[in-house]
């Protein structure tokens, strides 16, 4: 019993020392991929991604993202492309998990027609999406609102 | 009633179960192939990677905040990152014992110097029982080359 409350302590007090010295570290100045904001009513266009194109820009505009789609590439200050995948629920996930939704991922990246440098990046994973696509689509464009362009 | 002799080896074997658990999840391995370092605000072009996860990189480095510039145009890049990854789901056996439909991911990136073509910085990961399928893979990557980058 003496040996467990004496073990019981030390482990108490080496937790305790390791978090103190944890905290006391200088955290690392690493400075963010980016620093610059797409500026509001920028040109924007949309890359083809095997359809995700359709539900993300219709998902900017319910959001209201401040930007503007544009339909030639010529045109764009910024692209957008990126990648998403659907799986839908199979017979096994539906007989024993009892769910009928899709697992949804999607990933986009936002850069610079002119420059070529990547200004935003987001991924999204949407376990049993109770929407499929607009889940993705609208996690995307919320994150675009308000991470990536500046308020007007 | 059980033994203090017993309770021990049930506390034992219940830290045994829980780290081999742990290891299970998650193996990563990082290989430093070049001693050079890669320096802060580099730019980096991540090459298109199977399935899409050169875009769930590119948002993962984001994410993590790993202190490069990624670029789309490789001529204005200093560093190409290139890789393979791999998304096993789960089967009907996975979802009946245990419950989930998480899949199981791979994958393995390289860092390569474009003027020397030296391989600087090679990491693969594996994530059985990912919840956030490519997510997770693609943030492990990031955050070991940000290690690699700004060091432990």
């Amino acid at each position: 019993m003496k040996h467990w409350k004496l073990f019981g302590v030390l482990l108490l007090l080496t937790t305790g020392y390791s978090e103190t010295a944890r905290s006391q570290q200088p955290q690392a100045q690493t400075p963010p991929q980016t620093q610059t904001k797409i500026p509001a009513g920028s040109k924007v266009f949309i890359a083809p991604m095997g359809g995700f194109e359709t539900p993300l820009s219709k998902a900017i505009a319910d959001k209201k993202v401040p930007i503007e789609i544009v339909g030639q590439r010529e045109q764009a200050e910024y692209e957008i492309t990126g990648t998403s995948e659907s799986r839908k629920a199979g017979t096994a996930k539906k007989v024993i998990l009892g769910s009928w939704h899709s697992d949804e991922e999607a990933s986009i990246k936002v850069s610079s027609v002119k420059t070529g440098e990547m200004v935003y990046a987001y991924a999204v994973h949407k376990q049993d999406s109770a929407h499929g696509k607009r889940s993705t689509a609208e996690a995307c464009a919320k994150h675009l609102k308000d991470e990536a362009v500046a308020a007007k | 009633m059980i033994q203090p002799r017993g309770k021990q080896l049930l506390a034992a074997l219940v830290l045994v179960l829980a780290l081999a658990g742990a290891a299970a999840g998650q193996e990563g391995k990082a290989v430093d192939q070049s001693t050079k370092p890669i320096e802060r605000g580099s730019r980096i072009y991540i090459a298109a990677i199977e399935g899409g996860f050169d875009t769930f990189l590119a948002a993962a480095i984001v994410k993590k905040q790993v202190p490069v510039v990624v670029t789309t145009d490789r001529t204005k890049a200093d560093y190409e990152i290139t890789g393979i990854a791999s998304t096993e789901k789960a089967g009907w056996a996975k979802m009946l014992f245990m419950g989930v439909d998480n899949s199981n991911d791979l994958a393995s990136i390289k860092v390569v110097d474009i003027k020397s073509s030296e391989v600087v910085y090679g990491y693969a990961v594996r994530k059985g029982n990912s919840y956030r399928g490519k997510q997770s893979a693609a943030e492990a990557c990031a955050k070991h080359l940000k290690e690699k980058i700004v060091g432990k």
